[in-house]
């Protein structure tokens, strides 16, 4: 941030810049920090579609239930299936974007590439499109009868692939994520990496050629010792959308196939978001909906302490 | 020898290079051509290449009605995201007021959740704004503008430092009045940063989908996701919609390219 001198300070009263502030800010506090205060109100009630909107409705009046949502949230196999699922997807779509990023970043620094630019240019085209149109061209991608990257992916499992349609694999659809989320995050990786691969001054690549190092070495021993501190940053960027994956299980097959677990029924591949949106929508169990809702915030808050600890206030230094 | 081994090698990186872009463009190629089949069918080969797609879908009384809907939504976010966003962010450079840097780290704090903290809001927001009677097209925009205050406010901020002061402060020394100020000093020196809001106001609510669709607004995104959550899925159709929906992102994308990797690394672009 930039210092204030003294003579600013007399220029340019406060009153004036709490007016040309103060308006976003209430906009921001009325649509985004008052619902999940509100929240909070709902979570220790039986609110549903009916009773929120009629307190005094004779089925089941809005009441206080006091923690009876969390309880329930607790014991609901559904919610730590919901967790277990979405702790999975961090580990394997971090990694996996990880290594396709850093790769085509490390493939496209080389010069041996005609065309490099252009090509560079047109792997950017999951950044030029919307993330909602992307998936929903996934969903076309991976159509059961038509996608043409059904086929692709079928020699890969050694079976039909089932992730959009009416008849679904679990883990079919797992995979899609997976690839999906992938393709959305390389362009970013790519291009963060791609950037602390060609400030690496050519002295120290030259020293190495010099010194006998191969391709391999040159790479695994100079190069990503120096970059390897990038590549963290980034993964604990991409572990934010990860964590926060919504629209790809939402568009492309609405949490995958239902499943019998421990006696229940259940989306198989509602992470986190989607799983609260289900309560909502589905089940119209809001007071119950808004209850997990706090535990995602509590979830997203630790990743968010982390992100500033380790991210930000290391990079501003 | 050597330069024939190099040119063997450069043949054969460019060959990886060029099937492995192949691949990942795969999907979007196949959706763009799919947009000239007669077929209704996702195709790789066109055998009878039409435009017909795009006719019948600009006829389509729906997707006039979402186009239309889209674009006031857009077209008011933006207004209303230069509205509120400008003066803060001229005040967060430029000023120095109490609760200041608590402000822009709360804002760059919520920017990294912004998506999950959004989602995790629906129940309470849905709730609240239909018991204040507030579900209506007209508050759609301000919704969005209100999500857009925190990565934009800073993003703007930082714009302005960039701009010398010593341009609005000789002319506050002149004796301008605050008007004179605003609109001959300091907003025709800023158009490079008040561009980027407003594309990036523009991409925001043009690509928003959850809000919309669970308020049942009928926007270009969710008019598409009716269509491919049809039980019969036209695809040709849907690619020519896609197309048209896509250009003014794809004209604005090329317009802002170098700012989109900053939004991207604050989790902001949807």
């Amino acid at each position: 941030m930039k210092k204030q001198s003294g003579k600013e300070e007399l220029l340019f009263p406060t009153k004036i810049a709490l007016i040309l502030v103060v308006p976003s800010l209430l906009l921001f506090i009325f649509f985004n920090i008052w619902p999940i205060a509100f929240s909070v109100y709902l979570a220790f009630t039986n609110a549903n579609q009916i009773n929120v909107y009629r307190p005094d409705y004779p089925v089941r009046p809005l009441m206080f239930v006091g923690l009876s949502n969390f309880v329930q949230l607790f014991n609901d196999p559904a919610f730590y299936y919901s967790l277990l699922k979405t702790m999975l997807f961090l580990g394997t779509s971090v990694p996996l974007k990880i290594l396709v990023g850093v790769g085509l970043a490390f493939l496209f620094s080389s010069p041996l590439i005609y065309g490099r630019k252009i090509m560079r240019g047109l792997l950017l085209t999951p950044w030029a499109l919307p993330a909602i149109l992307s998936i929903m061209i996934w969903r076309g991608a991976l159509d059961p009868r038509y996608g043409p990257m059904t086929q692709f992916f079928s020699l890969i499992v050694g079976r039909p692939f089932q992730a959009v349609g009416t008849v679904m694999n679990e883990w079919d659809s797992f995979l899609a994520y997976n690839v999906i989320e992938m393709w959305l995050a390389y362009p970013f990786i790519m291009t963060v990496v791609g950037g602390a691969i060609s400030g690496i001054p050519k002295e120290i690549i030259e020293a190495s050629i010099v010194d006998g190092a191969g391709v391999l070495s040159r790479t695994t021993k100079v190069v990503l010792p120096l970059i390897i501190r990038t590549i963290a940053f980034v993964a604990v960027l991409t572990s934010g959308a990860s964590l926060q994956a919504f629209l790809i299980p939402f568009i492309l097959n609405d949490g995958g196939p239902m499943i019998n677990f421990m006696g229940k029924l259940i989306f198989s591949n509602d992470l986190l978001l989607l799983y609260g949106y289900h309560r909502f929508m589905r089940d119209y169990e809001w007071g119950y909906a808004a209850a997990f809702y706090l535990i995602v915030v509590l979830i997203l808050s630790v990743y968010v302490y982390v992100w500033f600890k380790f991210v930000f206030q290391r990079g501003a230094k | 020898m050597v330069s024939a081994k190099l040119y063997l090698l450069k043949l054969f990186t460019t060959a990886v290079a060029f099937s492995i872009t192949a691949t990942l463009l795969y999907p979007v190629v196949y959706i763009f051509l799919t947009a000239f089949s007669r077929l209704p069918t996702l195709t790789l080969v066109v055998s009878d290449f039409t435009l017909d797609n795009f006719i019948s879908v600009i006829n389509d009384v729906d997707f006039r009605n979402s186009l239309l809907l889209s674009s006031l939504v857009s077209g008011a976010t933006v207004f209303l995201a230069l509205l509120f966003i400008t003066p803060a962010a001229y005040a967060f450079s430029r000023f120095s007021f109490r609760g200041k840097s608590t402000a822009l780290y709360s804002y760059l704090i919520f920017s990294q959740v912004s998506g999950g903290f959004g989602v995790a809001s629906l129940v309470a927001l849905f709730v609240f704004l239909g018991k204040l009677n507030l579900v209506s097209i007209y508050v759609l925009p301000f919704l969005y503008v209100s999500g857009m205050v925190p990565f934009n406010t800073w993003l703007l901020k930082n714009y302005f430092d960039s701009i010398p002061r010593e341009l609005d402060e000789a002319a506050f020394v002149d004796g301008s009045g605050w008007w004179t100020l605003m609109f001959r000093v300091i907003l025709p020196s800023s158009k490079a940063p008040i561009l980027v809001l407003a594309i990036f106001a523009f991409m925001g609510s043009w690509s928003e989908f959850i809000l919309a669709n669970l308020f049942g607004f009928r926007t270009l995104p969710v008019l598409m996701y009716k269509y491919v959550g049809a039980y019969t899925t036209y695809w040709n159709m849907f690619a020519a919609t896609a197309i048209l929906y896509a250009i003014p992102i794809i004209v604005m994308y090329m317009v802002a390219q170098r700012f989109i990797g900053e939004a991207v690394r604050m989790g902001i672009k949807g």
